[in-house]
């Protein structure tokens, strides 16, 4: 059962056209993350969802009702805004019950719920203070139970995570994680950091000036990206690219590459409309190069950067492009140097 | 840094002592200087006169240009002094600390900016200590004297003795003002925020807004004088021209409209009690604008998200209004209704100019300038009977300083200082 279904969905500020076609699943009980550099209309998407802004065409269902009519309220969704948006004069409390208030609970429900929400979150200590005396990520605790005691059919999250600092956003995100396999509730999660993505997702869906790029589970996209941008997006150093031209494989899913003094075949080929001569750009991971004295690519060391988990080396070769190689291992690499790689074409995508 | 306060003292009372004799003897000198000034204007005057031929006597010209001239030369004059005041502060302050801290930098900065506040605070200061503290001070005392200085509680019998001078109209001045403060502030505030959201919601708000901001452009006697026409009685009939300055009849344009003949010519701000009301409209009308500026810009400043947050949580415009954006400005409110609130408490114009005569319309204020007017005859000491009223006055502001005094106390608890 598709919880979340758009269908068509088209979104104009004016003569801004920032959200194109969108057709998008979303099934019960899925963490879905929407993924993108900013201004890619990724924010804007989950505004659709949540009926802060309304749609310029299309269809959009929640748990099989249309709701394009519906204001937010009506549309069984909560939402986790990036700021928080916690009311500065209430009380966490009044924060988390203020809703169930609006929609007439009888005084002891409402201790119920918020209690029993207060205990998910571990928070009950904090239920009689005002915003202003919690820390950010008490925040955001109060934040996403005020999400919970709405019981919604669909948790809407708008970069959740991007007011914390580093360490409390790892533990938030665990948290996040956790807290999705303790309600099993379907959920729609925005953010810029692929990292977020990758390890929160069922389905990342990846977008673009307010087109989908590609949707899928997120080893699916890492693996095998639909395009460039996809590759290049996900994957941590980026990937690398190098211009060339399509030796062989046309119209099949197995290609050959020349260009740049790279030779390769049996390259996973990606679009099926290419001709041999095209010109096409051949990727390659950073962590799926192998530093070898008699392999075909080779490039000047440029940044060594030793991260202690992992080594990333900055290269440029001989006709000007830009690479990096990325190991686990800390290697005794010096600027300056010269080094020679050798990659598995298995591992490596023509576009 | 125990050592370090002779050398802040020591240089505070040069600064000062210098500010009192320089700024002074420069004020003087340039009045003296610029003299002819006057004699120019006064030139200016008689060849514009004698040019436009104007009907009134040349000497009559000649004393307004000399007055013009006067007073030009007086905002340079003092304007200059102004800025002469903190140029000449300011030098001496950092010369004097660099001279006394025998080149410790910290010394310097630590001596600079011990004195630096006082230079801006100090000379507002002396004004409100000259200007205000000690007349405040001097009337509390007045008020307890009678004409030959003994001490009396006397003036204050108009309080609790029936018989005595202005009883019954301390009654009424009480009884008004409470229906001022009470209605003036609750009106205008309560227009305000009402006009403050509906005009960002429609296209023209901002000329709505701007009309109901003009009359705060206007005088209060201004006001009184326009309102003055719409309230007149509403008769056609020709009233007894005074002066021959005042129209032989009202227009009243409100009684008009109402279809009233001349048989109810009494204006309506002049009615028995109901006078009251219309009166206060005026005020509500000029201030309104001020209300709805100030909580405008503060409905502005209400987060976006927390309004996006109780859309979903599923506020209707009345839940949103009172429960999301009221709270998070009541501090402006707060602001708005103190201002209005001493306003009111200083109200004198619109009463004075519409119904000086009437006791009942009177409220503090009119009430001490109608004493002033018509009780001098009898009293012996009705100079300081004034001072009694006026203390009164002064005392109606403090149930109003205090509750502002404890909010800003619990708000700063609230904030955790």
């Amino acid at each position: 059962m598709a919880q979340v279904a758009l269908k068509g969905v088209n979104k104009s500020f004016g003569n801004v056209h920032v959200i194109r076609d969108v057709d998008l699943q979303i099934d019960d009980g899925e963490f879905a993350v929407f993924v993108g550099p900013s201004g890619c209309g990724k924010s804007t998407l989950l505004r659709l969802i949540a009926g802060l802004e309304t749609i310029s065409s299309g269809e959009i269902s929640i748990a099989d009702r249309a709701v394009m009519d519906l204001p937010p309220s009506k549309r069984g969704i909560a939402m986790v805004f990036q700021s928080y948006a916690l009311y500065p004069h209430m009380t966490v409390f009044h924060n988390m019950a203020f809703s169930l208030d609006l929609q007439g609970f009888s005084k002891a429900e409402i201790h119920e719920r918020v209690e029993a929400a207060a205990k998910i979150l571990q928070m009950e200590h904090l239920l009689d203070r005002k915003p202003a005396a919690l820390s950010g990520g008490q925040r955001q605790r109060v934040a996403i139970g005020r999400a919970i005691v709405r019981n919604p059919d669909v948790f809407l999250f708008d970069e959740p995570l991007s007011n914390l600092d580093a360490a409390l956003r790892h533990d938030t995100r665990v948290e996040i994680a956790k807290l999705h396999n303790q309600l099993g509730a379907t959920t729609i999660y925005v953010t810029h950091d692929q990292v977020e993505a990758m390890t929160l997702a069922d389905k990342i869906v990846v977008l673009k000036d307010g087109e989908v790029m590609q949707v899928g589970a997120p080893m699916e996209l890492f693996n095998f990206p639909a395009n460039e941008f996809v590759a290049g997006f996900l994957g941590s150093p980026k990937m690398n690219f190098f211009d060339g031209v399509l030796t062989g494989g046309a119209n099949t899913d197995q290609g050959g590459f020349h260009g740049e003094g790279l030779t390769a075949d049996g390259v996973r080929l990606v679009g099926k409309t290419k001709a041999i001569g095209d010109s096409v750009r051949l990727g390659i991971r950073p962590q799926h190069l192998t530093m070898d004295p008699s392999g075909q690519l080779k490039g000047r060391a440029t940044l060594v950067e030793n991260l202690g988990t992992e080594t990333v080396i900055d290269l440029t070769s001989d006709n000007g492009t830009s690479f990096r190689f990325a190991s686990p291992e800390s290697l005794d690499v010096k600027t300056g140097q010269e080094v020679s790689f050798s990659f598995d074409p298995a591992t490596a995508h023509i576009f | 840094m125990g050592s370090i306060r002779p050398a802040i003292a020591g240089n505070g009372l040069a600064i000062a002592l210098t500010v009192i004799f320089v700024l002074p003897v420069t004020a003087i000198l340039a009045y003296v200087v610029t003299t002819p000034l006057d004699g120019w204007m006064v030139q200016f005057g008689t060849w514009l006169h004698e040019t436009n031929s104007w009907s009134f006597s040349l000497f009559d010209t000649e004393e307004r240009f000399a007055k013009i001239g006067f007073a030009l030369r007086s905002i340079v004059i003092a304007v200059g002094i102004s800025f002469l005041y903190f140029w000449l502060t300011n030098w001496l302050n950092q010369g004097l600390a660099r001279y006394s801290s025998k080149g410790s930098w910290g010394r310097e900065s630590y001596i600079v900016e011990a004195i630096q506040p006082w230079i801006f605070v100090g000379p507002a200061l002396v004004l409100l200590l000259l200007f205000l503290f000690i007349p405040a001070f001097s009337t509390l005392s007045l008020s307890f004297q009678e004409a030959d200085g003994t001490r009396t509680v006397r003036n204050y019998a108009f309080i609790w003795d029936p018989d005595s001078l202005g009883y019954e109209q301390f009654r009424y001045a009480m009884r008004n003002s409470v229906m001022w403060l009470v209605l003036v502030p609750t009106v205008c505030i309560s227009l305000g925020l009402l006009i403050a959201v509906l005009a960002d919601s429609v296209r023209w708000g901002i000329v709505a807004k701007t009309l109901i901001f003009v009359p705060m452009a206007i005088s209060f006697v201004g006001a009184a004088v326009i309102w003055r026409n719409i309230f007149a009685g509403g008769g056609i009939q020709p009233q007894e021209a005074i002066n021959g300055l005042t129209p032989s009849y009202q227009i009243g344009l409100l009684k008009a409209m109402l279809g009233h003949t001349a048989a109810y010519n009494e204006p309506l701000y002049s009615l028995k009690f109901w006078g009251n009301f219309f009166l206060m409209w005026i005020l509500v009308w000029v201030q309104t604008g001020f209300a709805m500026v100030i909580f405008s810009a503060a409905l502005r400043g209400v987060p976006e998200d927390t309004i996006e947050a109780a859309k979903i949580d599923g506020a209707n415009p009345f839940q949103m209004f009172f429960r999301i954006k009221l709270p998070q400005i009541f501090s402006t409110v707060v602001v708005v209704w103190t201002t209005l609130v001493i306003l009111v408490l200083k109200m004198f114009d619109i009463p004075y100019a519409l119904s000086a005569n009437d006791d009942d319309k009177l409220l503090l204020a009119t009430m001490m300038e109608n004493a002033r007017n018509n009780w001098s005859v009898g009293g012996d000491n009705v100079e300081n009977l004034f001072a009694a009223i006026a203390v009164m006055l002064m005392v109606t502001v403090i149930p109003n300083m205090v509750y502002n005094a404890m909010r800003i106390r619990r708000e700063q608890k609230e904030m955790g200082h």
